[in-house]
């Protein structure tokens, strides 16, 4: 390995170990204060695990396997795990599915984890408004080239300047995307890597009258046929 | 004592709220600076705890902020804070320049800790 790759890979590295030491320190924090908060607990050493195992599927070396996927039964998955780290910030998770949405070719896995981390991203940001009706949509929209597939708000309104700064930065700065904190903006920067190993590259999209971060992934052609 | 708590993520200021509180305390917390400085306007907190590293603007611009007016200059703070470099010997003292007295690191601060340094400042 070159010097300036192992470089950039300890660079990485440190960058994920700053970003983990918050939900260690929540958890270890919250043990200490009270045995009474163990849902708590539960949701955010879950959100630890899946920060460290998307960081860890974006940086495999193996190809990915691509195969037809329903993006309904994705979003279904990621709102059933983000469904109580929701209800803890007072968000309603919706899922809507515009226009007929055909089979995707992608991986599973990768796609299931990015769009998990783009969600908990835009709760954790809108959390400390409790004065209006906050929904995250997992939604899918057709458009001329495939299907858009992402996470939308109606409290942080993601341009495609947070997704870009996050590229150029990460590793470099602990907070990339202001209006997505600290924890926000390493969750965006690894649904970002998650993104680019799914060759559909994040971008900023509206969905109904929200804006959020979502990939175009291309439909099926086998799954159309039959 | 009535402290006004600026810290940035929810579950953190929740959990760091209610060990003050159960401590005896009275606390307001507050997530931004903007805010915090919205709130020294309401009534002047016998302590501040402040988390450096916060949204749109740091704790450090806080500070500046907050100790250029005359009747904010002597309320003293703990910076309580993730970020590591403020236990560098470089920014340390430019902390202490501005009247902070004590930095605390906070993956190394218990709650027990966190109370005992703010009932230090009675």
């Amino acid at each position: 390995m070159s010097d300036s790759v192992s470089g950039g890979t300890d660079q990485l590295f440190n960058a994920l170990a700053e970003q983990l030491k918050l939900p260690l320190l929540q958890i270890a924090r919250l043990a200490e204060l009270s045995p009474e908060v163990l849902p708590t607990i539960a949701a955010i050493s879950e959100q630890a695990l899946m920060l460290v195992d998307a960081y860890v599927l974006s940086k495999q070396q193996m190809d990915l396997l691509l195969e037809p996927v329903a993006a309904s039964s994705v979003l279904y998955d990621v709102a059933q795990f983000i469904e109580p780290f929701a209800k803890q910030s007072g968000y309603q998770v919706e899922i809507d599915l515009k226009g007929n949405s055909k089979p995707i070719i992608t991986n599973r896995q990768n796609l299931q984890a990015m769009l998990t981390l783009l969600g908990t991203s835009l709760i954790e940001a809108g959390a400390e408004d409790d004065t209006a009706e906050k929904y995250l949509v997992l939604g899918t929209h057709r458009s001329a080239r495939g299907t858009v597939v992402g996470a939308f708000s109606n409290q942080i309104s993601l341009s495609q300047q947070a997704i870009n700064l996050t590229r150029q930065l990460h590793g470099r700065a602990n907070q990339t995307a202001p209006e997505l904190g600290l924890a926000g903006s390493a969750r965006l920067a690894i649904a970002d890597m998650l993104s680019e190993r799914l060759h559909a590259p994040l971008k900023a999209y509206r969905h109904r009258s929200m804006l959020g971060i979502g990939s175009l992934l291309l439909p099926s052609k086998q799954l159309i046929l039959m | 004592m009535y402290i006004l708590l600026v810290e940035p993520d929810r579950v953190l200021g929740q959990t760091y709220s209610e060990a003050l509180k159960k401590a005896g305390h009275e606390v307001v917390w507050k997530r931004s600076a903007q805010s915090a400085l919205d709130s020294l306007d309401t009534k002047l907190p016998d302590v501040i705890v402040l988390e450096l590293q916060l949204g749109l603007h740091n704790g450090v611009e806080f500070m500046y902020e907050m100790r250029s007016y005359h009747e904010w200059q002597n309320i003293p703070v703990i910076v309580h804070t993730i970020n590591h470099y403020s236990r560098s010997d470089i920014f340390e003292p430019a902390l202490k320049q501005l009247g902070i007295i004590e930095v605390l690191y906070k993956p190394q601060t218990s709650l027990k800790k966190l109370v005992r340094a703010v009932e230090n400042i009675k």
